[in-house]
């Protein structure tokens, strides 16, 4: 007996070595390029075959470029607008959604799921045919550029959103509307004072999942946009044949510059939640 | 009593079918009345109906005279308790309870419904006429506008009577405070000017000190030193306050805090509103009376099932309504808890004088509270009595086997107050029958007699028996049909027994022909 | 709460314009010969069909398909037992452990495959630097590791969040019942979580086999899949008809999939 429970013991330690040893090998991997864009990002040798000593040039070099300005204003305002957008709409409709008998809002939730599972590539190739028919009806025959991508952005972020806030009003005591108005508030008072805060997790994870698809996005708006108009994707990728040229390493900077103020925001929210419990 | 909400000819139809079917329904002030019936008897949809939240397809509800089938719920003098509560989650308790003080808009309702009331006839009589195909085109067009002018004189008078209701508040403010501040000034004075008390307490401390540190060096323990500290506490702390002027701030902050109530007060009565402090206090006071003292800062989620009942009945009272709906709001607590909420509910209702109207399914809750049943059955009133006149003298079968337990037999009345029940004639006192009439005879199984068998008209055979833990319920068959009987005596199982039944606990329905058994 | 049913009308305007709309124009450009979109010479035919149909068109669908195989079941091999460990975690520990899995995500993905594809250049940093020479872009290799490296995290999480919420007591049942741990695993955890298996692998193939960037990137334009034919046909050529007809059978292949699937789990809300 004695010996089996060492060496049952001795098993556990291992396998937990063992299992440890195998999440640290896949991080890894999947941090190898992100180690690759931070490291690159400040080497003095911007064609990244070697390393030429750290240098922030590219950092500053990154506002001097003009045309990766553009992407990047657009990404980043695209992505502000259309989170902005596609939250609003979004918790607008899922309450509409809630609300309906049961056929209805199955059948709206199907069609609701149809981007999100669709292929971006289907999705990007729908939104342009539906651009593209527009404009001829409309007479404008070159109809893409930074609204369409705005709008198809606003487009494919709205499910999300819904998708997010729906099992919130699911959970939601059905007689929580009813209970304000019971009580003196007029319709909406009531749902910006009662509703709104109940689903308030739900609102909030949606609209983090619309900003990440938002500013991440390449194909789809690589289909709906025109004239010129680029976000850092694309820009990204139009350029992806120029790593000969000083090109990549303000795009390793800008990255880097997004990267550290994600984490920054992380740490900084998680202090903020951890001295509010300390507080109660 | 007068009425306070009458109910005129209620139609409503959901989805194609008729859930309400010309209701009839008057409800007197302050009376427990309790809407009784099956799931799906559209019990609840009158509640709503009531509350505001659902609108009769036709029909009108009158409240105090007036009818409010347009008016929203936010503005009717109406408060509900929901099923499963629905308390806000993201608010505490007191938020919770707070939350329709602060949208003390009613008061402006109550205005407008006034000065509308005094322009209801004038207008029902021009929407006669409007309605009316003989009436001109001319004096219609006259008649809209004269609506339009009305629209705009209510409008108008609403507001000068809030003007006038402000001023009037304004002035209550006023007057109280200045005597406040009047008696408080003089107390603030009399101390300040007193300037040798002062020095009075100072050498009466010093003396008390002295005292007491002789006092704790005669003794060695620490514990006796503590004593005498403890001891002489109260006369020290009392001098303290003299000696230190702590009485003297304690009045300048009394009078700081006087300033800002009557700032906040004067604020809150330009919306017609509940100052802070006034709703803070009316907070308080409910709590109390739910018995939740000192809940307010806890989080909704974290209360038991009672305790959220409770807050949710604090919410509803607080706003004193004219009226208090409820929807089954017992029925998610067990047993023992919802026997002590029925008690504390009618308690309630008593102390408040609010009107309650109270929906349920459960027969010995509505029998226990109400003051007044309404029975209800596929939208349609099956009968509405005192819970006695309803238990001892159901209308119909349904009412008769909804409430209680029953034996329904089907007899004979052979007129002159006498009736034939299983072939044997019984007196009784009904007599508004026909002779040979078939009816119904209603017995309740607590009212069957046990007699010997020779002398019974009744005989039957034992055919369960279970202990009920204060009665034994029997099963006896008697000609095919199954009777049940609450005694105390014990039976087994194939005796014969012998029934007797006493003529006023005879009680005899007619026969619906449209009944379905 | 009825009074909220209007606020669904917008949504439902805006849904059929924005999918239902597009996919009936796809249907009728699939029977068309169409220079673009002008509608106004074009010609009703079914060469469309002939085109899709081709067999050099059918191999790169195998193809696709092919490589979105493998890189699904390596997720699953990596994935899973990487899901089952941060289950077993402390929960400040697994989320800091799930934190970091998700972080890549907010890189950019385009800079994370272009970035993956400089490491594996032969005369590049790693050359330089470390002096490891690896020729291994362009190649097949290159274009799975790309795909699992992004697609990975979107395995794990499905099966992570169906074996986390698992009710611990089933196991303590099982071996009360007298089942070994490893014969626990595989009779009752194992089963269970099949559900979130089935999530993950709709997250990943099907992204996977339609995707156009990473084989484009990762081999400098020399594989050929769905999604490169795909944007041939729409962005580089103004061939809509074929372009179309594909789409929609990849919109079919897609929701049959899903239809599968849905049949194995009745709840639906998997995919978050």
């Amino acid at each position: 007996m004695m010996i089996k429970i060492s060496t049952r013991k001795k098993l556990k330690q291992v396998s937990a070595v063992l299992k440890a040893f195998f999440v640290i090998l896949v991080l890894v991997i999947l941090y190898l390029p992100i180690l690759y864009i931070i490291i690159q990002s400040v080497n003095a040798d911007g064609t990244g075959n070697t390393f030429g000593g750290i240098t922030f040039r590219w950092y500053s070099e990154l506002f001097g470029d003009p045309e990766l300005m553009d992407a990047i204003v657009n990404t980043l305002s695209i992505a502000f607008i259309s989170t902005a957008a596609s939250t609003i709409l979004g918790t607008i409709f899922a309450i509409g959604i809630n609300s309906l008998d049961r056929k209805r809002k199955q059948r709206l939730i199907f069609l609701n799921n149809v981007p999100i599972i669709n292929a971006d590539i289907v999705t990007g190739v729908f939104l342009m045919l539906v651009f593209l028919t527009f404009g001829r009806l409309i007479g404008i025959n070159y109809p893409l550029g930074y609204i369409t991508m705005l709008i198809a952005h606003i487009f494919f972020s709205i499910p999300y959103v819904i998708l997010s806030v729906l099992p919130k009003l699911n959970e939601m005591d059905p007689n929580l509307y009813d209970a304000a108005l019971d009580l003196g508030s007029k319709p909406s008072e009531a749902v910006m004072k009662i509703i709104v805060p109940t689903i308030r997790p739900g609102i909030i994870t949606g609209m983090l999942i619309a900003f990440t698809m938002s500013i991440d996005d390449f194909i789809i708006s690589y289909f709906t946009t025109g004239g010129g108009v680029a976000n850092f994707s694309i820009w990204l990728y139009t350029n992806r044949k120029a790593t000969r040229f000083h090109a990549l390493p303000k795009a390793y900077a800008y990255n880097t510059v997004i990267m550290v103020l994600t984490l920054a925001i992380l740490i900084i929210y998680n202090i903020i939640q951890r001295r509010k419990v300390v507080k109660n | 009593m007068s009425k306070i909400i009458e109910l005129k000819n209620i139609y409503k139809t959901f989805d194609d079918k008729e859930v309400i079917t010309d209701l009839n329904l008057e409800i007197d002030e302050n009376e427990f009345v309790t809407l009784l019936g099956p799931s799906g008897c559209g019990k609840t949809t009158v509640l709503r109906m009531i509350g505001g939240f659902e609108d009769p397809d036709s029909g009108e509800i009158i409240l105090n005279g007036e009818t409010i089938n347009e008016i929203p719920p936010y503005y009717r003098p109406i408060n509900t308790v929901f099923q499963r509560y629905a308390l806000f989650p993201h608010l505490n308790v007191f938020d919770n309870i707070a939350y329709g003080l602060k949208n003390y808009n009613r008061v402006f309702e109550e205005i407008r419904s006034n000065v509308r009331k005094s322009y209801d006839q004038e207008k029902k009589e021009i929407r006669d006429k409007l309605n009316n195909k003989e009436t001109s085109l001319e004096e219609k067009k006259e008649l809209k506008h004269r609506l339009k002018e009305i629209k705009a004189a209510i409008k108008e008078k609403t507001s000068i009577e809030k003007e006038k209701l402000y001023e009037e508040k304004l002035a209550d403010i006023e007057s109280r405070y200045d005597k406040l501040d009047e008696k408080l000034e003089a107390k603030i004075e009399a101390l300040e000017k007193d300037e040798e008390r002062v020095a009075i307490a100072e050498e009466k401390l010093e003396a008390l000190e002295e005292k007491i540190a002789n006092l704790k060096a005669e003794v060695s323990k620490r514990k006796d030193k503590q004593k005498i500290d403890q001891k002489y506490k109260k006369e020290k702390e009392k001098l303290e306050r003299i000696a230190y002027g702590y009485d003297v701030d304690e009045l300048y902050k009394l009078r700081k805090q006087y300033y800002k109530q009557r700032k906040d007060e004067e604020k809150s009565a330009k919306n017609l509103m509940m100052s802070p402090h006034h709703i803070e206090q009316a907070v308080n006071d409910i709590l109390k009376m739910v018995n939740l003292e000192g809940y307010g800062t806890r989080k909704v989620d974290k209360l038991s099932g009672g305790e959220m009942q409770r807050v949710a009945i604090a919410r509803a009272l607080v706003n004193k309504p004219k009226i208090l709906l409820l929807d089954e709001p017992l029925a998610a607590l067990d047993l023992k808890l919802r026997q002590n909420m029925q008690y504390e509910l009618k308690e309630m209702q008593k102390e408040s004088k609010i009107t309650f109207i109270y929906v349920t399914h459960d027969q010995e809750e509505a029998l226990t509270m109400s003051d007044k049943i309404v029975v209800f059955d596929h939208g349609v009133i099956q009968q509405i009595g005192t819970p006695e006149s309803i238990y001892n003298e159901p209308n119909n079968r349904f009412v008769a086997n909804f409430i209680g337990e029953s034996n329904i037999i089907r007899s004979i009345y052979k007129g002159n107050k006498k009736v034939e029940i299983f072939g044997s004639v019984f007196d009784c006192l009904d007599e508004n029958f026909e002779v040979d009439e078939v009816v119904d005879v209603v017995i309740r199984p607590e009212d069957f007699d046990i007699v010997e068998i020779e002398d019974a008209k009744i005989i039957g055979v034992v055919d369960s028996i279970i202990f009920k833990g204060v009665f034994f319920e029997i099963c006896a068959m008697v000609q095919g049909q199954e009777l049940i009987i609450h005694k105390y005596e014990q039976f087994e199982v194939g005796d014969k027994i012998g029934l007797s039944v006493d003529p006023y606990e005879i009680h005899i329905m007619k026969v619906d022909p449209n009944e379905k058994i | 709460m009825k009074r909220f049913r209007m606020l669904a009308l917008p949504y439902s305007v805006w849904m059929v314009i924005l999918v239902v709309f597009p996919l009936l124009i796809m249907v009728a450009l699939a029977f068309l010969d169409i220079q673009g979109l002008d509608f106004s010479t074009a010609t009703f035919t079914f060469s469309n069909f002939k085109a899709t149909f081709d067999k050099t068109y059918f191999e790169v669908f195998l193809r696709s398909m092919g490589y979105a195989f493998i890189t699904t079941i390596i997720c699953i091999v990596i994935g899973y037992p990487i899901a089952y460990i941060i289950s077993k975690l402390k929960p400040t520990v697994s989320f800091i452990v799930l934190l970091l899995f998700i972080l890549p995500m907010w890189t950019n993905m385009l800079l994370r495959i272009q970035s993956l594809n400089m490491l594996l250049l032969p005369e590049g940093f790693m050359k330089n630097v470390f002096g490891i020479s690896i020729n291994l872009s362009g190649s097949t290799f290159s274009v799975i590791l790309a795909m699992v490296v992004v697609y990975l995290p979107f395995m794990i999480f499905p099966i992570y969040s169906v074996l986390e919420k698992q009710d611990p007591l089933l196991i303590e049942a099982s071996q009360d019942l007298g089942a070994s741990e490893f014969k626990t695993f595989r009779k009752v955890t194992l089963p269970l979580s099949l559900k979130g298996v089935a999530s993950g692998v709709i997250m990943v193939f099907l992204p996977a086999a339609t995707s156009f960037t990473i084989p484009e990137i990762m081999s400098r334009g020399k594989l050929v899949l769905i999604g490169t034919i795909i944007e041939q046909k729409f962005k580089s050529g103004s061939n809509y008809g074929t372009g179309s007809l594909m789409s929609l059978f990849l919109i079919a292949f897609i929701f049959i999939a899903i239809f599968i699937s849905n049949k194995l789990d009745k709840e639906g809300a998997t995919l978050i």
